[in-house]
This record gives structure tokens, sequence and C-alpha cells, in this order.
């Protein structure tokens, strides 16, 4: 299989902080791929890195075998990745519908359609609320409502950060198993979560952050078998 | 008190409030979008007017029709400032982005000043003379049409903003810039986009009233204090505030004049402002901001 | 620098002697604006508060002075105290409508303006004192009258009053209320949590701008012998006050009289030669210019450009000093190399086996410190803190953690002031908090850090010790020496001079924490003050906090870094979805069900070897 994304040798930071250095990884055309770590450990930089969001310092990243490092965040949307960020980020005071099409709006009318269509599909609830303000929505269905956004661009790549944040167990489960559908449809993914076994169930293979650097990889088995994985967690 | 003469007033005042609504539009679009309020909203309109004085000095074409050029135009300055100047300060903070448009606004004023002298000024159409009688009350034609003319603009303007593509951009970029990027919208291009909008509104504004309300250059400051006024009674970054709040300054002012005197009417808005910042700061249709 | 002013006076006080009366009239015209920007430099520069209507303040002056010198025949050397206590009556409304509100930014700039334009158009409006027209004074020639025949007397009163104002900018500059105006206008939240009563300052720096702004409506009035309300209560005049001390660097003592020095002559010259000849305004198209260069290259105003350009030269020899050396690169180098799962050789050394406390060989506590019964919190449709109950007891180092997003930091704020509950009781020694402001809450003696560090970014490191230590401590030197105990205690005394701006993140946490203890408080709570270090900076963080306590502090602390929460604390307490979910020993903690399924979810409690 040949590598989608590449990153070597990744920096990047904020201010005078380096948030990563030195990160490697690649993601298989197909795979789910899940980035874990503490708190602080450099996931959402590592995404926001790759999604042109913040500057890259040093390494480089590679997608379908092209540079994306200084390209703008437009761009790289363009190029086929989008990011379904921490927090959501909807336009709360515009329709669930309107957040939708914005997401697919490089796409003609047609094929936007066929994108709604497939995203009412996965989440009926969405269609349900088509109407509805994003802001009005429960935290579940915005999460819901972000990750249809990102599907809208019909991308060859979803970077996926945190998306169980602050939801009930149900709604995780629900939306873990949506993710697993649409992966298992071919879309890649990229996955930060703090909810380590929710995202080595839905993931092939992984990577522990600690500090900045990943300290640990390997497939599914391994990492929930790992009790350095406890450890990043719990500090024990 | 006469009724007809407080009908009289209301009648004028609403149909006058056209003119604010947009005018208030094009600031709350421009503040929505970049939290920038543009300090030379006014002076842009009075460019608006001269505009259309000269199309309709220089080659007769009415302001009815010319206000489609100095909306295109007005377009353009504003874009022009946006990436040349609003661009650079975006993340600086309030006071320096508000002294570069108070610097912005003395260029305007003063280059109008240059141009065209101080005396006041107003545009003929034929349109001025006319009147329409109903009943106990009558409707200056001009008045009318310049209050279709500014509703509708105002509608086009909600429905680009809430039907196409690049209009949704720019509300999503108002409503979430992180989110914006996010989806890579090219946040950039929708700022000169709607700083270009917002100062089409008042050039459009400023032709459509240009044969109604004689102007001159200092006329810019007043208009932009009144649209500040009018935006904040609305809610600041609320389009439905400001046309809302478009109407009733204008109705508040021009009742003012009937119950008290004209030269108090200004009196009336501005301790409107004083009682919303008082008790309601984030304005009628605001949202509260923590 | 002190011999230089003493130079400069001298120049001033006897020029006069070789100006022609153009000349003079020019140099009025410099002191006169030059003053009124220093007035204004005083709210607007100073504590950062933009008022965009002081010209309003200089009519209110200008036409009491006026009308009690017309009608009542009082001379206008008393006249102008009483329009000066007018303006500043004034003043103190319109600052305290604004401030309650915490109106910032373009909103106090529209009140301020709006606020002018109603005197405006009220004046103009009664016709008692002159209406539209205005008012005019008859000339007498009399001093009593502030009238004089010899231009150079005004010459001296404008000096007078410019050197008045400054005396007065630097005399604020050098105490509490200078410092606190600096910080207010730096980070209000953050001063406030030092507590500093941000209301209570920008009020009075409103009045005092006020008060000297209304002394310059009288100068005005009777310098030019007529008031009109378009002038004298227009923007247009507002704006003039504004630029000069922006132009010259506002917030700096210099700032408004270099500014005026400046544009005045420049102003007055172009109206002279560019205003002849039908070319009205173009000498306002270059202040247009010079304004938006100004805020595009000399975003600080030229003195502070001037100050340094100056100090570089003198300082030359010794300008590695401040040069390029200032960031540590404290991020170790070398990476972990990458392990295969189950290898233990990857892991970080524990820190936890010599950094854990022994709570036994504390002193029992005497009296529960802080009780925190019921508190809630709702956002919107969330409920971010429900019905919380925490005890925190003298000498407690209590952590408190939980997933990202349970609602510790919502804690934090409701504890410290800057949120209210809607529901439940903060009970302090004794005393209940709910309702009580920031600053009140830190003088009690319960203060905080912030997640998200927030220095006075243009503050040396000193200068921001200083405004937590003045919290106790009123007179700016002992703060000042107060200040640097508690600089060389956080281990920043090598960099006391720096500005915070220009700290690594490591210094800026230490800068955090050493403003909080400055202010010497009894309960201190630090939000995440590791968050983003790195394990070498985190093991000196670890004892400081520890030496903090030992100093007989109590700390609440909010953490994210297991180790050194699990290393540090007596007790933690376990938030989840804003709710209490477990609270015992570290080693409760590690262990409890829920704790681990909070943070790894059901199925790893499952799994989990027991």
């Amino acid at each position: 299989m040949s590598a989608l994304l590449r990153l070597d040798g990744l920096e990047a930071g904020y201010g005078d902080l380096t948030a990563v250095s030195g990160v490697s990884l690649e993601v298989r055309r197909g795979e789910a791929v899940a980035l874990i770590g503490a708190n602080g450990a450099g996931k959402t930089t590592t995404l926001r890195a790759i999604s042109g969001l913040l500057p890259v310092r040093a390494g480089r990243i590679e997608f379908e075998g092209a540079r994306l490092d200084g390209l703008a965040s437009a761009r790289i949307v363009a190029r086929g990745i989008t990011h379904v960020p921490e927090g959501r980020q909807l336009f709360p005071t515009m329709t669930v519908r309107d957040n939708l099409e914005l997401g697919g709006r490089a796409a003609d009318r047609r094929h936007r359609d066929d994108a709604l269509e497939l995203v009412f599909t996965l989440f009926p609830r969405l269609h349900e609320r088509e109407r509805q303000l994003a802001g009005t929505l429960s935290g579940g269905e915005q999460q819901m409502c972000a990750i249809g956004r990102g599907l809208m661009a019909r991308p060859r790549l979803l970077l996926l950060d945190e998306p169980s944040l602050g939801l009930a167990p149900v709604t995780v489960k629900l939306i873990f198993d949506t993710l697993q559908r649409v992966n298992g449809d071919g879309m890649t993914m990229l996955l930060v979560e703090q909810n380590v076994p929710r995202a080595l169930q839905l993931s092939h293979r992984g990577y522990v952050l600690e500090n900045g650097r990943i300290v640990l990889e390997g497939t599914r088995e391994s990492l929930r078998a790992s009790p350095h994985v406890k450890q990043a967690y719990l500090g024990l | 008190m006469d009724v007809t003469l407080v009908l009289q007033g209301l009648l004028s005042g609403l149909l006058f409030g056209g003119v604010y609504s947009l005018m208030a539009v094009g600031l709350t679009l421009i503040f929505g979008v970049m939290r920038v309020v543009n300090f030379a909203h006014g002076d842009m309109m009075v460019w608006g007017m001269y505009l259309s004085y000269l199309l309709a000095t220089r080659a007769g074409i009415d302001p009815y029709l010319s206000f489609v050029v100095s909306a295109a135009a007005l377009f353009a300055l504003g874009l022009l400032v946006q990436r040349g100047l609003v661009d650079r300060v975006i993340d600086a903070p309030h006071e320096m982005q508000i002294l570069l448009m108070l610097g912005v606004a003395l260029v305007l004023e003063n280059l109008a000043l240059v141009a065209f002298g101080p005396e006041p000024t107003r545009v003929r159409s034929p349109l001025g003379a006319a009147t329409l009688w109903l009943g106990p009350v009558f409707v200056d034609l001009a008045r009318l049409v310049t209050f279709v003319v500014a509703v509708l603009l105002t509608v086009a303007l909600s429905l680009f903003l809430y039907r196409t593509d690049l209009g949704r951009t720019i509300r999503a970029a108002a409503d979430n810039t992180y989110g914006a990027l996010v989806i890579g919208i090219d946040v950039r291009r929708v700022y000169a986009v709607a700083f270009g909008v917002g100062a089409a509104c008042v050039g459009a504004a400023g032709a459509l009233v240009s044969s109604i309300l004689p102007f001159q250059p200092p006329t810019g400051l007043s208009l932009s204090v009144t649209s500040f006024n009018i935006v904040i009674i609305g809610g600041m970054g609320s389009l439905l505030g400001a046309f809302i709040g478009g109407l009733l300054v204008s109705v508040a002012e021009s009742l003012g004049a009937v119950f008290l005197k004209p030269s108090l009417k200004e009196l009336v808005s501005f301790s409107l402002l004083i009682v919303i910042l008082l008790f309601r700061p984030a304005g009628l249709f605001g949202k509260r901001t923590s | 620098m002190r011999w230089a002013v003493v130079a400069a006076l001298a120049v001033l006080l006897a020029l006069p002697a070789v100006l022609s009366s153009y000349a003079v009239t020019i140099f009025i015209l410099i002191f006169f604006y030059g003053f009124l920007g220093q007035a204004w430099n005083i709210v607007g520069g100073y504590a950062g508060q933009l008022s965009a209507g002081h010209a309003a303040f200089v009519g209110v002056g200008g036409y009491t002075a006026a009308m009690l010198s017309i009608e009542a025949g009082l001379t206008p050397w008393v006249g102008m105290f009483v329009g000066a206590a007018l303006a500043a009556l004034l003043g103190a409304i319109i600052g305290y409508l604004g401030f309650r509100f915490g109106l910032r930014g373009f909103y106090f700039v529209l009140l301020t303006v709006a606020f002018a334009e109603i005197c405006r158009i009220a004046v103009s409006n009664i016709d008692a004192i002159g209406g539209a027209l205005g008012l005019y004074i008859t000339f007498t020639g009399d001093p009593r009258q502030f009238q004089f025949r010899d231009g150079r007397v005004y010459y001296y009163i404008a000096l007078a009053l410019m050197l008045a104002a400054t005396a007065t900018a630097w005399a604020i500059e050098r105490q509490r209320f200078g410092i606190y105006l600096a910080a207010i206008r730096e980070d209000e939240a953050a001063a406030e949590a030092l507590g500093v009563n941000a209301l209570k300052y920008k009020m009075l720096a409103m009045v005092v701008s006020t008060f000297l702004t209304g002394l310059g409506g009288t100068f005005y009035a009777f310098y030019l012998f007529s008031l009109q309300p378009n002038t004298l209560f227009g923007i247009p005049l507002s704006v003039e006050i504004i630029i000069r001390p922006i132009v010259g660097g506002a917030g700096t003592l210099l700032g408004p009289i270099l500014g005026s020095f400046i544009l005045t002559p420049l102003a007055e010259l172009s109206r002279l030669y560019l205003g002849q000849g039908g070319l009205h305004g173009a000498h306002l198209i270059a202040y247009g210019v010079l304004l938006i260069g100004v805020v595009l290259f000399l975003p600080e105003g030229a003195y502070p450009r001037l100050r340094r350009v100056l100090q570089r030269s003198r300082l030359a020899p010794f300008s590695g000093h401040r040069g390029s050396d200032e960031r540590s690169h404290a991020a170790p180098v070398a990476g972990h190399p990458r392990s295969e799962p189950g290898d233990e050789r990857s892991h970080p050394a524990p820190v936890s086996g010599h950094l854990r406390s022994e709570p036994g060989s504390r002193p029992p506590p005497q009296k529960t410190l802080l009780v925190v019964r019921g508190l809630s919190k709702r956002f919107g449709g969330l409920q971010a803190v429900a019905g919380l109950d925490l005890a925190v007891e003298h000498g407690e180092m209590l952590g408190l953690i939980g997933p990202n997003g349970a609602g510790k930091t919502t804690v934090f704020n409701l504890l410290s002031g800057f949120l209210t509950p809607d529901a439940g009781d903060v009970s302090f020694r004794d005393r209940s908090l709910v309702g009580l402001p920031p600053h009140a809450i830190c003088r009690l003696g319960l203060a905080r850090t912030f997640q998200l560090v927030r220095p006075f970014p243009r503050m040396s490191v000193l200068e921001n010790v200083r405004v937590g230590a003045l919290a106790r401590h009123p007179h700016a030197l002992e703060a000042r020496a107060r200040a640097r105990d508690v600089v060389e205690r956080v281990g920043l005394g090598a960099r006391e001079h720096v500005t915070a701006g220009t700290l690594t993140l490591a210094e800026r946490k230490r800068l955090e924490l050493g403003r909080a203890l400055a202010t010497e408080p009894t309960l201190l709570l630090l939000d995440e003050v590791m968050a983003g270090l790195n394990p070498t900076e985190i093991e000196p963080i670890i004892r400081l906090i520890r030496g903090i306590h030992a100093s007989g502090v109590s700390i609440l602390l909010i953490e994210h870094n297991m180790r050194a929460v699990m290393a540090l604390s007596h007790r933690i307490v376990v938030l989840s979805f804003g709710e209490k979910i477990a609270e015992g020993t570290p080693a409760d903690i590690a262990n409890h069900p829920k704790v681990v399924e909070a943070y790894l979810g059901d199925e790893y409690v499952r799994a989990a070897p027991a």
C-alpha cells in the first residue's frame, strides 16, 4: 500500500513554544490511523500543521507524493484534505444546511447534492435539523454537523480532532460507528483522540505522542496491550 | 400638536430611513466580518454623492441611474482601503485600527474639500419636484423612489449574503473566522470583498440621497456618526439590527424635528443611543458577548 | 536627562524675548495643544481608554468660565476652576456610564463621540448661552479678566499649563495610580486578578484628565475671545487633541509634547501656505496621511522610538545585554528512541518517587480555609459546573483534575470572581465571595494564575510583579523592593529588567506565578502552570510550588501533568462534565474505576488488570 500522507521530521509550534518536533508518520490509503497522547502532547498541533493552519517550521509534509508544507489552508483543502477541528468550529448563526454547503462549496451543484445526500444518509439527524441554526444544536449534533461539513468536500483524507470531546457515551458510540462506516467505504482518516479505546477500535494503527514527540507506534492490538498507553494518560 | 404634522413627520422619517438602513447595513457588514469600525464610512458616502453630482452635471445622468456607478466605484475604493491599509492592522489593537480609519476619513473628506470646495451642493433630479398626495399627507416622489431603491438594494444584499456561495462565505467568516479557515475559505479575499460591498452600500446610498440632502465635505462626519449610532442601537454586526435601526433612528429624528425643533433632531437619536448603551449595550438585535 | 530638561525650560522661558509675534503665536499653540494632549494622555494614553470626545470638556470649561464672567462678573481666574470642576463632573458621569459596563475599544470611542455631539447640539440650541452663534468676549485688556495686551503673557500661561499637566502626569506615573493604569491598559482582567480596582482607577484617570481639559477651555475662550459650539465641542477639535499624543507616543510622559512640537507647526505652516488660494483642507490631507503613516510604521509613536535611538547610541557597548540571546532553548534535542510496544526504556524517568510528599508529616489543619457548596454554572446549553462541593484546608495542597472540558477553569473563574455562579456559595475564611469583583477577592488573600499566561507584555518582569506587590504595599518603592524579592524567589532575578513580552514560555509561567505570589495570598489557585513545558522545565516548577507551599500558602491546582499533580497534591478532586466524580488521596484516585473510566473510557476499566 502506498502512503497517502507522509510526515517527515515535522516541527511546529506557537510563538516561542515548540509544540511538536521530529514527528514522522505516514497514513496509507484507506487506513484509519490514531494519534493519541495526553493533553499538550502536540496532537492538535500536528493536525493543524498538516492542514496549513499553522506554519511548518521544519520537516516536510507530502500528500499523494506532492509537498504540502507552505501551502495556505485553502489550497490544502483543494488538494483533498479536510479538517474536522476540535471544538467543531461551526458557523453558529447559520443553518445546518448552510454549514454543510459551505463545506462542499468547491464542488458543482450536482456533486454537492450527492455529497449532501450521503451526509444525510450517514446522519439522518442532520436532515431533520437541516433548517435549524447550528448554534442551537446539541453537542453531539454539532459534532455530526462538523464531520458532515468535512465530508461535503469529498476529501481523500479526513483529519479528525477529538470528535468525542464533551459528548455522552451513547453519542460517542454513534459517531464512532458512523466513522467506521465511512472508513469502511474507503475514506482515509487521521484521528486525534483522548478516548483511547474508541480511537483504537476505529483505527488500524496508531502513534503515541508525548511532549511533542512520537514515543510509540504500532498496530491496534499492540497498542491495546501496551501499559505505556495507560501511563501516558494517567501518569502512573 | 397637529396630527397631520406628526403623520407627515413619521412618513418622511420612514422614507428617509431607507437610506440610513442601507448605510448602516454597509457599516455593520464591515464590522461583523472584520471587527473593524469604518470611521471613513460617511466620507465614503459623501464621495458617492459627489460622484453622482459629477455624473449628473458632466454627463447628465440622473442619480437614480448613476447610483450603480457610484456603488461600483466605492466597491473598488473599499477593496483598496482593505487590501492596502486595513489588512495590515487586522490583528492590531482597536485604537490603532480606529486611528488608521480616522486618517482615511481625514484624507477622503479633505480631498473632497479640495476638489469640490466647501459650498453645500445638491443634485437636481426631475423627480425632486414631484409630490404625491395621500389624503392629508404628501409624499415627496424623490424620497419615495430613494426609499424603494434603498430597500431593494438592502434586500438584494441580503439575498447575496444568504443565497450565494460568496455571500455565505462572507457570513461564515463573520460567524467564525477560524472555522472559515478550517474549511479552506480564503479569509483575506473575503475581507476585501466584504469591505468593498460595505463601501458600495454607501456609494449607492450617497447617490440616492444626493438629490434630497444638500451636502458638503463635512457632511461625511455627521453621516459616520449617525451610522455608528444606528449600528450600536441595532446591535453591532447584526444586519437586521442595522436595517431596523436605520428606520428607527430616521423616524426618531424626524419626529424630534416635529416635536422639538429641526436643529435638535439629532439630540433624539443620540439620547436613544445613550439609553441603549446603558441598558442594552449589545443593541436591540445584537448578541451579548461576555 | 535632568540637565536637558532644565536647559530646555530655560530656553523656553527666554524665547519670547527674541521671537516675532507670529512665532510666539505658534509657540502658544504648541504649548496649548501639548497641554490638551497631555491631559488626554492621562486617560487615553496611560489608562488606554480612547476618549474621542474630549473637545466637549474644553467646551464645558470654556463656556462655564465665559458665562460666569459675562453674566456674574466672576473673574475667569476663579471661573476656570469652576469650569474644570464641571468638566470633571461630566467626565465622571460619562466615564461611569462607559466603564461600568466595561465598554471598551470602539464602544467607548463611540460613547464619547456621542456625548460630545449631544453637548454640541444642546449648546447650539440654548439661546441663553449664545446658541449656534456662540459667545463673544469683549476685549478689555484687563489681566483680572484673563486678558492681556501683550501676547507673551499668553505664551507663559500656555507654557505653565503644559508644564502643570506634564507634572501631573509625571506624578501619576511614579505612583501606584500610574502603575495600575498601565496594568489596566495592558490587560484589564489580569490587573483585576492582581487586586487592581479597574473601575476606580479608570474613573480617577477620567476625572483628572477632564479637569485639566476643562481648564484648557478657559484659556481657549479668553485667548480667542470667542466661543462657537461647532469649534469648541466639535469632533475636529477632539481629533486635534488625540492626534498629538498618539503621534508623539501615547502613554509616555514626553509623547504629547513631542507630538505637539511636530504637528502644531506643521499644521500652522501648511494652513498658511496650502490654506491660501482656495486649497482648503490640503493640510488636513497631510494630517490624515501622517496619521495613517504613524499607525502603519510607528505604531508606538515618535517618543519611544526616539528614546530607543538615544539609548542605543549611548549604551552601544552594552547592547549585548538586551540583544538576541534572550530566548533560551531548553528543549532537549535528542529524541526518545522509538520503541516497540511494551518496551519500557523510552518511558521518561518516573519523578513520583522522590517528589511525592508525605501527607502525614504536615501539621493538622486548623480550620477549613475555602468551602464551596453547590456551586453551579451554566453556559447556554452546557452545564459547565454542576453542584460542586469542595473544601480546601489551611496548609493543604489540593489537586483539581479532569478530562478536557470538565469545567475546571470555570471553577477557578467562579472562585476568583471572573464569573458569577448561578447557584451555590463560596466561603473563604468565613466570608462569602459570591458577587465580589476579582480585585476584592484578591485583596482578601485569594490569588490566581491564568492558564494562558497573561503577562503585561510591555512592562518589565519587575514591573509586572510590582503590580501584584502594590496590593499589599501601596507605596511604589516599597512594592518594588518586595517585587524584587519575589522575582528572585521565582528564579527570574537575572531577567528582572527584561520586557515580559520577550520571555520564553517557561519564564512567563514563572512570572505569572510570581505576580500572583506578590499579592501575598493565603490561597493560591494555579491553573495549569506546567502546561506546554518540557520535563526539564517542569521539575524546577514543581520545586518552586513546593517552596511556596512550605512558606505557608495553601494551594489549589489544576494540572494536566498527572505525574506532577499526583506528586504534589495531598488530596485530589476529579471533575467530569462539571461534576465531582471522585475525591481522595493520589493513590485512591489513581485506582478509582470512575477516574480511569473518565480518562480512558469504560472498556479500559473492564480490560485493565485489577
